[in-house]
């Protein structure tokens, strides 16, 4: 390509985050979800990138950064019994350090929080630390009976809102799967 | 070290006199207990509905109540840990002194990890050099209900209360269902909120 048609080195890459985390997490913000808790995964950086922007007074989303996962259920655990609608986001490695708090805490009080889980080791092409429980996280989502769906980038609302459902309707805590494929 | 003066003696402080002074300093307070025996001492001394108990979750007195803070800014919590526990999540610390909740955290330490049968804890660490590393604004360490009853600290606050292991049976195990735990806790925070909502509410 002709160096007077291509773009000059020196410009500034403007970084357009992806449309559907916006699109989720305003779907859950009408919902009526405020506080939104977690630690960082790469595949969730545009999540945790519209959290960080956010006001985070009013009826805006306030972020509440967590130091370890667990903690960060205790956190919404703590905001659901004071009526609101907490969700916790996640990298599937974070997991394994909650599922003290979700089986002894939110399943026996029925305390519930929406998940947001990114999905590392979804494929084999992923690093060598997520290929043991990436293949498995499902099944260790079934064994406790915890309903779970895969993202649909191309219908961010719809996923939102069947996510929304299973909570409702089953073991109170529900789980959506981000596995960046969008 | 402070002792209280015993017609037989000096003799420590113990747990459930701990507590008592905890419950009538702050009636208005919610409460979030740690698992094991500590929820099961709290739950023998009150009837009351400030009181929310952990039966599992080692380590998350302090997250849930630092959750209900943020949920509800107006009110005044008092996270109930034990050494064990608080020690099995030290990383609470600097997540509760980020959001500087208007919450007492208590550390009500025996010494053991009394409610699996009294086997030894990690020892060596300062729980009130811990919570000030960490952000809290203040943090103390009592041995007497005398320095209990008087002491106020600015939020948000660690209380290290040093107590005897307990000589006599623990209180019994909850009754109360979880559900209905949870049902009382959020119908106590409900009531509690501030007097302008409940107004607007009436009209």
């Amino acid at each position: 390509m002709s160096s007077l048609t291509s773009e000059p080195r020196s410009a500034v890459i403007e970084h357009r985050p992806n449309r559907t985390a916006q699109r989720v997490l305003d779907r859950l913000h009408a919902n009526g979800s405020r506080f939104f808790t977690g630690v960082p995964c790469s595949l969730l950086s545009d999540y945790f990138d519209i959290l960080e922007k956010s006001q985070g007074t009013g009826d805006a989303m306030c972020y509440i950064p967590a130091t370890r996962e667990d903690s960060a259920v205790g956190v919404a655990s703590g905001l659901a019994l004071a009526g609101e609608r907490p969700v916790v986001l996640m990298q599937n490695s974070g997991l394994g350090y909650c599922l003290n708090v979700i089986t002894s805490l939110n399943l026996v009080y029925a305390l519930p929080v929406l998940f947001i889980i990114g999905w590392r080791g979804h494929t084999p092409a992923d690093a060598p630390e997520h290929q043991i429980i990436g293949p498995r996280l499902t099944r260790l989502l079934d064994t406790f009976d915890l309903p779970w769906i895969t993202l649909q980038p191309g219908s961010p609302e719809q996923s939102v809102d069947d996510c929304l459902e299973r909570q409702g309707n089953s073991r109170c805590c529900s789980f959506l799967l981000v596995t960046g494929g969008e | 070290m402070l002792l209280i003066p015993a017609s037989d003696g000096w003799r420590m402080m113990q747990t459930a006199e701990a507590l008592k002074v905890i419950l009538d300093r702050f009636p208005n307070s919610m409460m979030v207990s740690t698992c094991g025996y500590l929820s099961r001492d709290l739950a023998a001394l009150t009837k009351e509905k400030n009181c929310f108990y952990l039966l599992g979750a080692m380590g998350m007195a302090a997250p849930v109540a630092l959750g209900m803070a943020i949920a509800c800014p107006a009110l005044h919590f008092v996270a109930i840990d034990g050494d064990g526990s608080l020690l099995m999540n030290l990383s609470c610390l600097p997540m509760v002194a980020a959001q500087s909740p208007n919450m007492l955290h208590v550390v009500l330490d025996n010494g053991v990890h009394e409610s699996t049968g009294g086997q030894r804890r990690v020892t060596g660490s300062s729980f009130t050099s811990l919570a000030q590393a960490a952000g809290y604004r203040s943090a103390a360490r009592v041995d007497s209900t005398a320095a209990l009853e008087r002491l106020a600290l600015e939020p948000p606050a660690l209380l290290h209360i040093v107590v005897e292991p307990r000589s006599g049976k623990p209180a019994p195990r909850i009754a109360t269902p979880p559900a209905e735990l949870a049902a009382n806790a959020t119908e106590f925070l409900r009531r509690s909120e501030s007097p302008r909502t409940q107004d607007q509410e009436a009209t």
